[in-house]
């Protein structure tokens, strides 16, 4: 009688706007099944394909034999998991004191030190790495260098080529930069009352943290961590440079010498690889979605206040130990990369002129240069656009809403991550030729564009989600309840309250097109190309490497650019609730 | 009578002459239809590359800044109307890109230019290329006379395919001149003494590059061959690197003594900013060494989006003029006789005369050889 009841309360209109609803996230989940699942199973398929690309397909588990017991796989297997936790782990410490401090204490100069955070991010592996080198080469590094005239010191200190080498610029390049930047919103977000009810009851402050912060924080502090280590597994330009040189293997640079060196019968073997670990990543899905469903995280309601807390005498030596961290992730290999590019022959000072200002010219004034910075700039732009428009869409329907295809669209958004970038332009590739109406766009930016769009979906999502977790549900039902359609509820109360976390993904989104190499190396033409792939083409042709690493510079100072003109957007749009 | 004979002499004389005029007449017609029927054909190519518009080069090689300016702007310069689209990447990423385009039915490329392990074995053998004889069209560019041996060169043995207009000697190492002499090497087996163990760094033999073109001439040279190449790698402690720049900075700072397999012009940048490093030629070792094309060979898309674009692009590259840029401009001999080679080291140009001695390393023969090379390094080789 009552369901009879309730069934008949709800009227046409109703009616209506929950089928429009259904129709746009189920177009939702149609267009993101399409461009991500249809890559993945071309690399599927293709780890069971063993045919020449010239010869009729053919199919058998030998690519799948060869990939498990091609040598040194295992090696590379452990090196790569051995080097993912161990950085993740230190950079999850570090980076969730830092964002701490940063969102939820009164430490002076907050925003300029978290946006020194950011940078670090947007800085390319490529050209940091080879900063580092500057600086720590056992032989020419100039901190080695400079130490050796200590009384005590008799050979170099560091060594940049080395395991622990491999850790520090991971950390330095990104992995504690990523943290900091995914926390802090989080951190900020968090209801000042919860941490006093914790003081006033007689906890510390460090207590508070680990006792209330913290796991209230777990879906934002989990989703990065998941991220970061999925990355991880992935990690190639610093393993490439640093590691390939001493032996360390991991499974992206196996991946990539499969490829590389023998396309004709690499692709089998590599896909399979990947498939594997993409077995791997699927299982700490289930584990993040497990673990998340059992709890509730709402943190920001319709009583929502943030305070900061005092350091009192601790706030100088706080802010001096974060600042010296902030400016050895950012000032010092970037000054090293900067004078990199000046160099005549990079790394050599004893030559007999170490200094030039002829690579700058000779970048600056080549026509390809300005035809390739064009060319970022648009796949960047459209890659934001698509990306702030699709992104909190998806994040939406996966934590906000009971659409019955969820579950689907939380798990397919996570697997652009799952395959080395250079085995998704393969899938891509074989997508973008296959597809009517798409096929149109092959060999154009928008190609590009649309390539960056579904290897930053991961990211873009996981962040709105961490947000949008935090908005409790009383907001949406009390806007609805005023009589507002759910695009309207979106438009006028969701959107503005996720819009700084959307100013993050839009950044990530454009340094991810600024700066990706492996997913577009397959797609781009002589028409499209983008700086990072002019950099890539320098570095491999002779003479050209100091070139690149201008090159590599000039990508830099572009994000820092889109960087500051973000933050200040954002800084604006937030107001005062800092 | 006198007047008769005379006059009758004097008819035969004319006729002679006519015939003999005639004769002339009709060679020159003939002999000279030729160029004219060339340049005829060669402009109504030209006009239709321009309706055209564009041809589309996939070059594997690699190409530095002033060799692509040359691909490209100097084209367009004197092809106004006809745009160079140009890709440049190694040629295991262009090669598979291109079969899988051509599966999906999208033919978009028009020229391949780079080296030739990419067009025996993808290219070739997936019939991407077409025979390019008959798209030489310029008088010059299709004389045999003007090229290295008096034939035009290719890799491919069918010789149809892959032509090759560039090249050059390898030299067989180069070494740190603070702890070598060059006198110190005569011959491979020299590189078997001790004083060498733990001092040779060469590039990855087991993977595309100089390293396994090295590996290739030891393989099939007598006096060298499989023991040799097992004794070099398991007794002398050799670094295997898969990194040319850092082969050479190892190399410059002492680290090792003498590298293999390097590359040249990474060489060059590195010893015109006077580091100690010094080389040796082909003609200071035993065994000499081998001819390789390096990134000067090319092919002729079949299918192509535009293929007269591509024919005029070709026969211009193949030029004596282009040629002549192109030899300084990449640092590599041009197989053509007449582009001057003033600017290079004459070790590098092979002699005409010897070329039986050299093992000619972009050949077809040795470049199928190489997957049993391959096979034969990964077990001498941990």
């Amino acid at each position: 009688m009552g369901r009879v009841q309730a069934s008949a309360s709800l009227t046409p209109l109703t009616w209506r706007r929950m089928n429009a609803q259904v129709l746009v996230f189920s177009l939702c989940l149609g267009v993101v099944c399409f461009l991500v699942l249809t890559p993945l199973l071309y690399t599927l398929v293709n780890s069971f394909q063993v045919a020449k690309p010239w010869e009729p397909p053919e199919y058998s588990l030998a690519g799948w034999k060869e990939a498990l017991s091609s040598p040194g796989i295992m090696t590379a297997v452990y090196n790569t998991l051995s080097l993912a936790i161990v950085r993740q782990v230190i950079a999850l410490f570090i980076g969730i004191l830092m964002a701490w401090l940063l969102a939820r204490t009164d430490i002076p100069m907050k925003r300029t030190l978290e946006f020194a955070f950011w940078f670090s991010f947007f800085m390319p592996a490529l050209p940091v790495t080879l900063g580092w080198i500057l600086a720590l080469d056992p032989k020419i590094g100039l901190v080695n260098r400079a130490l050796t005239f200590l009384p005590f010191i008799d050979g170099p200190v560091f060594n940049i080529y080395s395991y622990w080498g491999i850790v520090w610029a991971h950390l330095t390049a990104s992995t504690l930069g990523v943290k900091v930047m995914f926390l802090t919103p989080a951190f900020r977000n968090m209801d000042a009352p919860l941490e006093e009810a914790s003081r006033v009851a007689g906890a510390s402050t460090l207590g508070t943290l680990a006792r209330i912060v913290i796991p209230l924080l777990l879906p934002a502090i989990l989703a990065t961590t998941t991220l970061g280590f999925i990355r991880s597994l992935e990690a190639f330009e610093i393993e490439l440079i640093l590691g390939v040189p001493i032996g360390i293997q991991v499974y992206s640079t196996v991946i990539h010498d499969m490829i590389v060196f023998d396309p004709a019968s690499g692709y089998g073997p590599a896909a399979a690889l990947s498939t594997f670990f993409l077995f791997i990543l699927l299982s700490l899905v289930v584990l993040q979605r497990v673990y998340l469903g059992r709890r509730a995280y709402t943190t920001v309601t319709g009583r929502f206040s943030t305070r900061t807390m005092s350091l009192g005498k601790w706030r100088t030596p706080i802010f001096i130990g974060v600042l010296l961290v902030v400016l050895t992730i950012t000032i010092i290999p970037l000054g090293f990369l900067l004078m990199g590019t000046f160099m005549t022959l990079f790394g050599f000072f004893e030559v007999n002129h170490p200094w030039t200002l002829d690579h700058w010219i000779l970048v600056l004034q080549d026509p390809i240069f300005f035809s390739s910075l064009v060319n970022t700039i648009k796949v960047a732009l459209g890659a934001v656009v698509l990306g702030i428009l699709v992104y909190p869409i998806v994040a939406y329907i996966i934590v906000k809403s009971r659409f019955y295809g969820k579950g689907v669209l939380d798990f397919v958004s996570w697997l652009p991550w799952a395959v080395p970038g250079i085995l998704l332009g393969v899938g891509l590739l074989w997508t973008f030729l296959q597809t009517p109406g798409l096929n149109l766009l092959y060999g154009t930016i928008y190609l590009l564009a649309v390539a960056i769009l579904i290897k930053s979906m991961p990211m873009g999502v996981q962040l709105t989600k961490s947000v949008l977790l935090q908005l409790g549900d009383e907001l949406e039902e009390a806007s609805k309840t005023c009589g507002a359609t759910w695009i309207q509820t979106y438009r006028r109360i969701i959107f503005p309250l996720i819009l700084p976390m959307l100013v993050v993904v839009g950044l990530l989104v454009f340094n991810s097109a600024a700066r990706d190499i492996s997913t577009v190396v397959l797609l781009g033409t002589g028409e499209s190309r983008t700086l990072s792939l002019l950099m890539l083409e320098w570095a491999v042709g002779a003479g050209a490497m100091e070139k690149a690493t201008v090159v590599g510079a000039i990508i830099v100072l572009i994000v820092a650019v889109t960087s500051i003109i973000a933050r200040t957007i954002e800084g604006r749009m937030t107001g005062g609730r800092e | 009578m006198v007047t008769h004979a005379i006059s009758r002499r004097e008819n035969e004389r004319s006729v002679t002459v006519s015939l003999w005029l005639s004769v002339w007449l009709a060679l020159a017609l003939v002999l000279g239809a030729q160029p004219l029927a060339a340049a005829a054909e060669w402009d109504d190519m030209v006009a239709a590359a321009k309706k055209e518009g564009t041809v589309v080069v996939a070059n594997g090689g690699g190409a530095g800044s002033e060799e692509r300016r040359l691909y490209t702007e100097e084209f367009q310069k004197q092809f106004p109307g006809i745009k160079v689209d140009m890709t440049t990447a190694g040629g295991r990423s262009i090669a598979p890109r291109m079969l899988m385009e051509r599966r999906a039915g999208k033919y978009i490329w028009d020229v391949y230019t780079g080296g030739t392990t990419t067009a025996l074995e993808y290219l070739v053998p997936a019939g991407v290329l077409d025979p390019i004889k008959p798209a030489l069209i310029l008088p010059e560019v299709k004389n045999p006379q003007n090229w290295f041996g008096g034939v035009i060169d290719f890799s491919d043995n069918a010789a149809t395919h892959n032509l090759v207009f560039g090249g050059y000697v390898k030299p067989p190492l180069v070494y740190n001149t603070k702890f070598v002499k060059k006198t110190d090497i005569r011959s491979y087996r020299d590189l078997l003494d001790p004083k060498w163990k733990g001092k040779i760094v060469i590039t990855d033999p087991r993977r595309p590059g100089s390293g396994l073109a090295a590996a290739t001439f030891w393989y099939g040279t007598d006096g060298l061959g499989k023991e040799y190449i097992k004794e070099f790698f398991s007794k002398q402690d050799v670094k295997v690197s898969s990194d040319y720049r850092q082969q050479m900075e190892w190399l410059s700072r002492g680290d090792y003594y003498i590298a293999i397999g390097h590359h040249n012009g990474i060489f060059n940048e590195f010893l015109a900013q006077g580091l100690p490093l010094g080389q040796l030629t082909a003609s200071d070792v035993k065994e000499a060494n081998y001819v390789t094309a390096a990134v000067g060979s090319m092919g002729l898309v079949n299918r192509a989006a535009h293929p007269n674009a591509a024919r005029v692009w070709i026969n211009w590259l193949l030029s004596k003029d282009t040629q002549t840029r192109w030899s300084r401009a990449a640092g590599f001999w041009s197989r053509r006789r007449d582009v001057p080679t003033d600017h290079l080291d004459p070790a590098l140009i092979p002699d005409e005369k010897k070329i039986s001695q050299y093992q000619l390393n972009y050949k077809e023969e040795w470049v199928k050889k190489r997957d049993e090379i391959v096979k034969y390094l990964r077990t001498v080789i941990r």
